[in-house]
């Protein structure tokens, strides 16, 4: 559709490498994904490179933990950490970089550092699927109560209804995460003592397995509540006020004058014309809340002690864990990166104006 | 033709009259206080008649236009008046509508074409789907039946069907979509469309073509149109009677070649000479001075005297003079004011052009109005208090 003519040069051979190139170029999804790989790729390299900036390194925090443990001297402190090691932290640093990048693209995200012998591989798959269920099911109840609200403000503007939920909308949202973290403890676990908090720590009660049946789901999401409230609470303001404003937005649009001109019912008005229309821009920026979501993990994870892949990060970041510190947030680039390369490729699914004709 | 109707009471009209307005009154509640955007506003639009609403911007012609199918924003009210609706044995005051009643009347009984149908129709729904969207909120329907119909309406409208039918709005030009918009609104046959400048923001060719369409689909199909315009060169070729409105008033309704030969009321003659002529010797263009009036705190009086040339004292004296309200109403509602004109005559607003030459001769009111029985006018009197 939007093609631009462009000027034919070269011989038939390269026309015709030309155009397959020009039409794999063309293609939406190809070159969509094509930036998905750039990001990762770019941000991976800037974080190799950011990580081994920190000051300090994981050899040296070991030493000096082990001789303010143990009282070990020095030099066997030394020799005792250079063989638990698996890197040789004292190649160049672009060997280890080269390394490091062939290990990614074989899936294999190197060795933790501290816990020797255990894969990078391993920790994630074992800490991420706590934060994807507190998370997913924080980020699924913020959008479905904010969408409500912000839908019940916009058709109540100016009542009593909409400014009481626009003010506790906006002071909600820009609350940081942390704080509404610590005002839930003191309050909830602390002051009324509502929760046992020392209970309430960790991921699962001692003693229950992982499996399908209802104890586990019980327990996993009396462990997750708190941290779930959070980031609810945190982020369902902006799900209001967003789709309150997409909503208003789109009610004084003139299809939605010329359905009720054309005698439309209300009901199919508010589904297929109101509805469908403003929670579009809200598309977007799902993905941008699974962005700020993850980031804001790790903090949440620490403060609850909730054993999810953030808290692994704190950890690693304490203890200069390469590999681990590496892998946690390469994980979490390509969470950020595929929500949007999702949001972008549906939301041609959505709005047909957006849609990107694969043949012209 | 008829007194004011009491309240509840049907009016006498005849048969071949669809919609009779009497005594709209619109006001819009705004920060400062009521604007009263529509005033007293009576007519009858007669089957397969067009009337031509024209006038400044803010003169309440698209007030008057929404509130016949009661499509006003929340801030407006219809403050007094009735809008009758007859159609064979069919017969509703709008204003006096449920919404279940009200949601049934529009599109099948009074279908409204809105200015720059740019955004007339959702962006994600198929043109197809918003015909059968439309067809189905009256009624059962099927949806070859909807889509065979919506083709030949397409037709009508000069459009190529398989190109248009399945396509999505923004895959339309804005000709396209009026084109689009007004075979949609044929769609349930209504028996009356109003057009809010049905041709603002298109190209002169796309013009042309949308006042072609619709002056063949009226022939045809036979329809009554009320059409809102400020280009009177569209009023002309379109229009059976013209209504100049002023201030939420008509305050002249009358053939197309009464007004345009002989404008009863000063504004009306401002209007027509601020068009320029294409065959006409050169001639000397002139704009109505000043503003539109504050539709909050209106002057006294005639509500044009501010602006009107031959504004004598009793035009603005009396708070509301009656003037207008003739028992024997004539063409235009200016204060006793002579408008006969022999021919060969200058115009009223050739007149007012020279000015104070003969300044003396037009501040003397006349109490004589012009007859024109034969011209349905009960409306066009009243306004203009």
């Amino acid at each position: 559709m939007a093609s631009v003519a462009t000027p034919q040069t070269g011989s038939r051979d390269s026309m015709s490498l030309g155009q397959g190139l020009r039409r794999l170029w063309d293609s939406y999804l190809f070159r969509r994904i094509l930036k998905a790989i750039f990001t990762i790729w770019f941000v991976t390299t800037l974080l190799f490179f950011l990580v081994r900036l920190m000051p300090s390194n994981p050899l040296e925090i070991y030493v000096q933990e082990l001789i303010s443990q143990y009282g070990i001297p020095y030099q066997d402190a030394m020799s005792q950490a250079a063989a638990l090691f698996a890197i040789d932290l004292t190649a160049p640093l672009w060997k280890q970089y080269l390394s490091y990048l062939s290990g990614v693209m074989h899936g294999d995200l190197g060795m933790s550092l501290r816990s020797p012998g255990t894969p990078v591989t391993s920790i994630i798959a074992q800490f991420l699927p706590w934060t994807l269920f507190s998370v997913g099911t924080a980020l699924v109840i913020s959008v479905t109560v904010g969408i409500l609200l912000g839908i019940l403000m916009a058709y109540r503007r100016d009542t009593w209804t909409d400014n009481g939920l626009s003010v506790f909308a906006s002071a909600t949202t820009s609350i940081p995460n942390y704080i509404v973290g610590i005002l839930i403890i003191v309050f909830v676990a602390v002051r009324w003592n509502w929760v046992n908090f020392a209970a309430i720590r960790g991921s699962l009660s001692p003693g229950v397995t992982p499996g399908f049946n209802a104890t586990f789901f019980q327990d996993a999401l009396y462990h997750a509540a708190l941290p779930i409230a959070t980031y609810v609470i945190t982020t369902v303001g902006f799900w209001m006020l967003s789709m309150r404003n997409s909503t208003l937005a789109t009610l004084g649009e003139d299809y939605v004058t010329v359905a009720r001109a054309r005698g439309l019912s209300d009901r199919r008005i508010a589904l297929h014309y109101v509805g469908r229309n403003a929670s579009l821009p809200l598309v977007t920026a799902f993905a941008l809340a699974v962005a700020s979501i993850v980031g804001g993990a790790a903090v949440i994870e620490e403060l609850f002690r909730y054993q999810g892949i953030g808290s692994v990060l704190v950890q690693s970041v304490f203890q200069r864990d390469y590999p681990v510190m590496q892998g946690v947030f390469l994980v979490f680039t390509v969470a950020v990166v595929m929500a949007n390369l999702i949001t972008d490729l549906s939301y041609g699914l959505l709005d047909p104006r957006i849609r990107i004709s694969g043949g012209e | 033709m008829s007194p004011t109707p009491t309240n509840g009471a049907w009016p006498q009209l005849s048969d071949d009259v669809c919609l009779a307005v009497r005594d709209l009154s619109v006001d819009y509640q705004a920060r400062r206080g009521t604007v009263k955007a529509v005033n007293d506003i009576s007519f009858d639009l007669h089957n397969a008649e067009s009337i031509a609403l024209v006038g400044e911007s803010g003169c309440g012609k698209t007030t008057l236009g929404l509130s016949l199918v009661r499509l006003l924003v929340k801030q407006a009210t219809i403050r007094a008046g009735h809008i009758y609706y007859q159609r064979g044995e069919k017969k509703m005051d709008v204003v006096e509508l449920g919404s279940e009643e009200l949601r049934q009347y529009r599109w099948a009984e009074c279908a409204m074409v809105f200015q720059g149908a740019q955004n007339a129709f959702n962006p994600v729904l198929r043109i197809s789907d918003q015909m059968y969207d439309t067809v189905r909120a009256h009624g059962p329907a099927n949806a070859r039946e909807v889509r065979e119909r919506g083709i030949e309406l397409l037709k009508l409208v000069q459009l190529d069907p398989q190109r248009v039918i399945d396509a999505f709005p923004h895959e339309l030009s804005g000709g396209m979509r009026q084109r689009v918009l007004i075979a949609m609104s044929l769609l349930l046959k209504p028996q009356i469309l109003i057009l809010d400048e049905p041709t603002t923001a298109l190209d002169v060719i796309t013009q042309r073509t949308i006042i072609d369409v619709l002056r063949r689909l009226k022939k045809e199909l036979g329809f009554s149109m009320i059409f809102i315009t400020h280009d009177l060169s569209v009023a002309a070729e379109l229009a059976d009677r013209i209504a100049t409105m002023y201030a939420g008033r008509i305050i002249e309704l009358g053939s197309v070649h009464d007004i345009f030969y002989h404008p009863g009321h000063p504004y009306s003659a401002g209007l027509i000479h601020a068009v320029p002529t294409v065959t006409g010797a050169y001639m000397e263009l002139t704009s109505v001075e000043g503003s539109p009036p504050d539709l909050i705190e209106p002057p006294p009086g005639c509500k044009f005297s501010p602006r009107c040339a031959y504004a004598a004292d009793i035009c603005r004296g009396r708070a509301d003079p009656a003037f207008g309200r003739q028992p024997t109403p004539g063409r235009l509602s200016l204060h006793g004011r002579d408008t006969r004109r022999p021919a060969g005559q200058r115009s009223l607003a050739a007149r007012a052009r020279r000015g104070s030459a003969q300044e003396g001769h037009m501040t003397t009111p006349i109490i004589e109005l012009e007859r024109q029985p034969d011209l349905q006018l009960e409306g066009a009197a009243r306004p203009c208090r």
